[in-house]
């Protein structure tokens, strides 16, 4: 693949500011959810393991 | 109150008792994540390919050049919208009427997942109408209707949130989401009853799609790609409301990702 096509797919036909803007914000959103839940599941996770930790805390 | 580590598995007498066991949480979890790692893996390759035949492989529009190439996430986008507003609805509809918690807490998992594709179909959509019909935005039947989806998602997530006893936010939002079906097929027949701006329907049930077949390809692969994502995200969602709703549970205890 050499440099003119390279350019010519990131001008997108001289589309490249509807283009770009579109599916960058539709795979960035999509990783920040994926991510974003995968946090959501560590947290609750670790509200579970400090509720264990202090009501199972040996006297 | 703590429940059995694992709920038995009733004896059965057939195959539709196996699946109703499911709705147990303590079951359903580890499914749920190898599920969703599976479908997840999908999504890449489905993505990869569908991205890969849409900006590179199909050919350009002679009419619109290559701006067209918004379809291969706008059209995804949209049909998740409608597609997880019916699941959320029918999740919620049963959770509602067999009074089973983990229906309810689909729902909840489908909402937040929904509303990102409706906000993309608008956003995309704007970027597409911008330079094909000199407008970010028109208040066309169908457009108006998709804004009107946005907020019945909102709506949902923001009343179940305001109400504190956790089964009474899911029997309100149950009625919210079944309430607002009606918009989703005003959505998808928009543009055959009323005059709109938004072209009507390329894809149809009945007839052969009027688009040529890499341009279709990479738009089906975007359209299964954005599936894919969408049910291993809500299940991953689902593993982790699983765990906010039943954090006192014995079988949440022994999980590895708890008692390491």
């Amino acid at each position: 693949m050499n440099t003119a096509d390279w350019n010519a797919f990131w001008a997108m036909g001289g589309y490249a500011l509807y283009v770009w803007p579109s599916v960058g914000v539709f795979v960035g959103g999509l990783v920040v959810e994926w991510v974003a839940t995968g946090r959501r599941r560590q947290r609750a996770i670790a509200a579970i393991r400090r509720r264990l930790a202090a009501s199972g805390a040996p006297r | 109150m703590t429940s059995a580590v694992l709920p038995s598995a009733p004896r059965t007498r057939g195959a539709s008792s196996n699946w109703r066991r499911f709705a147990a949480p303590a079951l359903f979890y580890p499914l749920a994540g190898r599920l969703s790692r599976a479908l997840f893996v999908l999504t890449l390759l489905l993505f990869a390919a569908g991205l890969w035949v849409g900006l590179v492989h199909a050919p350009t529009d002679h009419q619109q050049g290559d701006a067209y190439r918004i379809i291969f996430v706008h059209v995804p986008a949209a049909w998740m919208s409608m597609v997880l507003y019916l699941a959320m609805a029918f999740w919620a509809g049963v959770g509602l009427v067999f009074n089973t918690r983990l229906s309810a807490m689909m729902a909840r998992a489908l909402a937040p997942t929904g509303a990102l594709f409706t906000l993309l179909a608008l956003w995309t959509g704007a970027f597409w109408g911008r330079p094909t019909w000199g407008a970010w935005w028109v208040w066309d039947a169908r457009l108006t209707s998709e804004l009107l989806l946005l907020f019945l998602y909102l709506g949902f997530m923001l009343l179940q949130s305001s109400i504190d006893d956790a089964r009474r936010a899911d029997r309100a939002g149950a009625v919210l989401a079944l309430v607002g079906v009606v918009n989703v097929p005003v959505i998808y027949f928009s543009v055959k009853w009323w005059n709109t701006l938004h072209q009507g329907a390329t894809i149809n049930l009945d007839r052969a799609p009027s688009m040529a077949p890499d341009m279709l390809a990479g738009l089906l692969l975007c359209a299964l790609g954005a599936w894919a994502y969408s049910a291993a995200v809500a299940l991953r969602r689902l593993r982790a409301i699983v765990l906010e709703r039943e954090p006192n549970a014995a079988w949440v205890a022994s999980l590895p990702e708890v008692s390491r």
